[in-house]
């Protein structure tokens, strides 16, 4: 009743001109940056973050999500239109959706994906909002150990989940976790790292670590690829939605339930992105799906799986977060960036005080408006929308490029936050080089300070008995859980193996067997 | 040949170990008041730096002395194997491209505060176009042109960020661009 309550308050709330004018104009950025091939979600709320320094929190984590929310849904329409997925998470959904366009139903395929959007962003925005409370009521039983725990876990995932190489996950990781460390600790007052320069005595910051490997590195490995479109935008074809029937949509009850379902609670898993939920729902969808031999075809069911997790994620990522302050994505990663740059640790004390609550819970609601908003803004102007495909690339990644030199510019007035930004996009550039993945790193910076901070406590609570990770109940069960995942592709990898060399040396050159270091 | 080539893949692992010993060495060194049955600030440091120095010392090894590596994969890499590789990204086909932006951008930060926000700005936006594979000039320096204008009226005018104006001569065009939008 509580929640309710509060959830009544957040949404009249977010019906303030101020607040609806911010969640209109994420919408809009959100759409427009995941048409984009080579910007992206994480790129747009990275390039909106500047534009927050000034605002107070409520509007400018409404900017953030809205950005986010409204990202795994337009890619949707140059998908299935013409192919061209704006981010990798959009693949699965071409599948289908192409092939449904090539039938000669685009209209079609759009109003499957606008419903799936829906769907799934309003089943998970409620999941979210009946979670949050118990989630920060567990949360605030943690102590230091369980705090390790929880972000071990988060690290630990991250690096199963979001890598192409474990090993590399892993460097990537510790790298990130290093540049943590640098500066004078706050303990001992000790300088770390800073080999006597004043400038890395306060550390580096974490925002512009973010701008600089999702911002200036992605253009700097777009300009490497030769910033190709594959695929023109065609004129001749038609674009409006067109929505399934009452009918269509009972018959596939079963693949949106059970896609919100695996999305929202993938999204609760930190590293999970709207990207492994996608292509995790569509697999789900090619083994259980009651028309599963058809998959690729042009189905509804592999437009609304993949378009379902993609968007459900979007809440469940929200829950660690709000909860916990652990992102679990680079998306929410800036989020919490947002919330720190405000001054407001994102945790179960947000929770308690009854100003925090009225702030969480306009967030919460602006997750459901938003995702209405998105839906609706999709349906009428997704003519205009898709013409931001005929930006010349050259000129967008200039564009970008200035985008995160003033975001980092604007923060202190300091050009030496541009440096470092110019520093971590060569990083950046040259992880992606190396296939070395950037999200563990990056929630290495973010997470380290913490993982330290809990790890020196419990140290000094327990007088340096580590093993107390793993005898106290919760953070014992976490550091299973953390293990079991980390050694999951390892043990996957070795079972895949197994498989490939029983069927025989015909099966020796399939994808995947290939894959090297 | 095949000797380079694996000089080429053990170098990153190597260069990122050969760093981690340093570091080590250094956060062994750490200034502090040590306080008896306690860890000091560099516990954290040399816990990450281990770990770092093992999985890079094993992944040397493995392609030291494997001729071929089967490599674990991320859950999501393996998911998108099962995708066109085409729609997921594009090879590194033009890495001097990328290598040049980087130094273009390395030189707007050099004069940046010399010239100014406005004149470092123009020319730079109409460097990266063209590295980028914009070749229309004309067309180049009028979007560059509005570009830098709208991101000075914004971020002085709306989000009161203070852009470096500049030295002589260049003070005297960033002033004349801020008198023109109204910027005091």
């Amino acid at each position: 009743m509580d929640t309710l309550h509060y959830l009544g308050i957040g949404l009249a709330h977010i019906f303030t001109l101020r607040d609806i004018a911010v969640l209109v104009a994420g919408i809009l950025v959100g759409m427009a940056v995941s048409i984009m091939p080579g910007l992206g979600l994480v790129m747009g709320v990275v390039l909106a973050l500047p534009f927050t320094y000034r605002m107070s929190i409520e509007p400018s984590i409404i900017l953030l999500t809205a950005i986010y929310v409204s990202g795994t849904y337009a890619g949707c329409f140059t998908a299935i239109l013409y192919r061209i997925p704006g981010e990798p998470m959009d693949v699965p959904l071409l599948w289908d959706g192409y092939a449904m366009a090539q039938k000669g139903q685009p209209a079609k395929a759009l109003g499957w994906a606008l419903i799936a959007a829906l769907t799934g962003g309003l089943f998970s925005s409620a999941v979210m909002v009946a979670l949050a409370v118990p989630m920060s009521r567990v949360a605030l039983s943690f102590g230091p150990p369980d705090y390790f725990a929880a972000v071990f876990f988060g690290l630990t995932t991250v690096v199963a989940l979001a890598g192409t190489s474990l090993i590399n996950s892993f460097i990537s990781l510790f790298i990130g976790l290093l540049v943590a460390t640098v500066g004078v600790d706050p303990i001992y007052g000790a300088y770390r790292f800073t080999f006597h320069s004043s400038i890395l005595e306060n550390g580096v910051p974490y925002v512009m670590v973010l701008v600089g490997m999702y911002g200036l590195g992605e253009v700097f490995n777009r300009l490497g690829q030769g910033l190709k479109l594959h695929g023109q935008p065609k004129k001749d074809i038609q674009i409006k939605t067109d929505f399934p029937s009452l009918k269509e949509l009972w018959s596939i009850r079963r693949t949106l339930l059970r896609s919100s379902v695996i999305g929202t609670l993938l999204g609760i898993v930190p590293g999970a992105g709207a990207t492994v939920t996608s292509f995790i729902c569509y697999g789900i969808e090619k083994q259980y799906g009651k028309r599963r031999a058809l998959l690729g075809t042009g189905l509804p069911e592999g437009i609304v799986a993949p378009q379902v997790g993609s968007t459900a994620s979007v809440a469940g990522h929200m829950i660690p977060l709000l909860t916990l302050g652990i992102p679990g994505s680079g998306a929410t990663a800036v989020i919490l960036a947002a919330f720190l740059l405000h001054g407001v640790q994102p945790g179960p004390m947000l929770f308690t005080d009854p100003a925090s609550k009225a702030v969480v819970y306009t967030i919460l609601a602006s997750l459901f408006v938003g995702v209405i908003g998105m839906c609706l803004l999709g349906f009428l102007w997704i003519r205009v929308v898709v013409k931001v495909l005929r930006i010349p690339q050259g000129v967008l990644s200039a564009i970008v490029v200035m985008f995160c030199i003033i975001g980092a510019y604007a923060n202190r007035n300091s050009v030496s936050d541009v440096w470092v930004i110019v520093i971590f996009g060569v990083l950046g550039y040259v992880f992606e080089k190396l296939r070395f993945p950037i999200s563990p790193m990056v929630l290495g910076v973010i997470l380290g300070p913490l993982a330290e901070n809990s790890y020196m406590q419990t140290m000094v609570s327990y007088h340096n008995d580590w093993t107390v990770f793993f005898r106290e109940r919760l953070s014992g069960t976490l550091m299973v859980v953390s293990i079991l995942a980390m050694f999951f592709p390892l043990v996957r990898h070795l079972l895949l193996k197994r498989k490939r060399a029983r069927a025989g040396p015909a099966v020796q050159g399939a994808p995947g067997d290939a894959a090297s270091g | 040949m095949q000797v380079v080539e694996k000089l080429r893949r053990v170098a990153p692992y190597a260069i990122i170990l050969v760093a981690s010993a340093y570091l080590y060495h250094r956060a062994l060194g750490f200034d502090y008041e040590r306080v008896p049955g306690r860890i000091g600030p560099d516990a954290w440091p040399r816990i990450i730096l281990i770990l770092l120095m093992a999985i890079c010392a094993y992944q040397v090894l493995r392609l030291a002395i494997r001729r071929t590596l089967h490599e674990v994969e991320g859950v999501l890499q393996s998911l998108e194997e099962e995708a066109d590789p085409s729609l997921l990204g594009d090879p590194q086909t033009h890495p001097g491209r990328a290598w040049v932006g980087i130094a273009f951008t390395f030189g707007y930060l050099f004069v940046f505060e010399i010239v100014g926000f406005f004149t470092a700005t123009l020319v730079y936006l109409v460097a990266m176009m063209y590295v980028g594979g914009y070749r229309r000039p004309f067309s180049a320096l009028a979007i560059a042109l509005a570009a830098t204008v709208s991101f000075v009226f914004i971020f002085m005018k709306i989000v009161y960020v203070s852009l470096p104006l500049g030295r002589e001569p260049f003070l005297s065009v960033s002033v004349g661009v801020m008198k023109l939008l109204g910027i005091h």
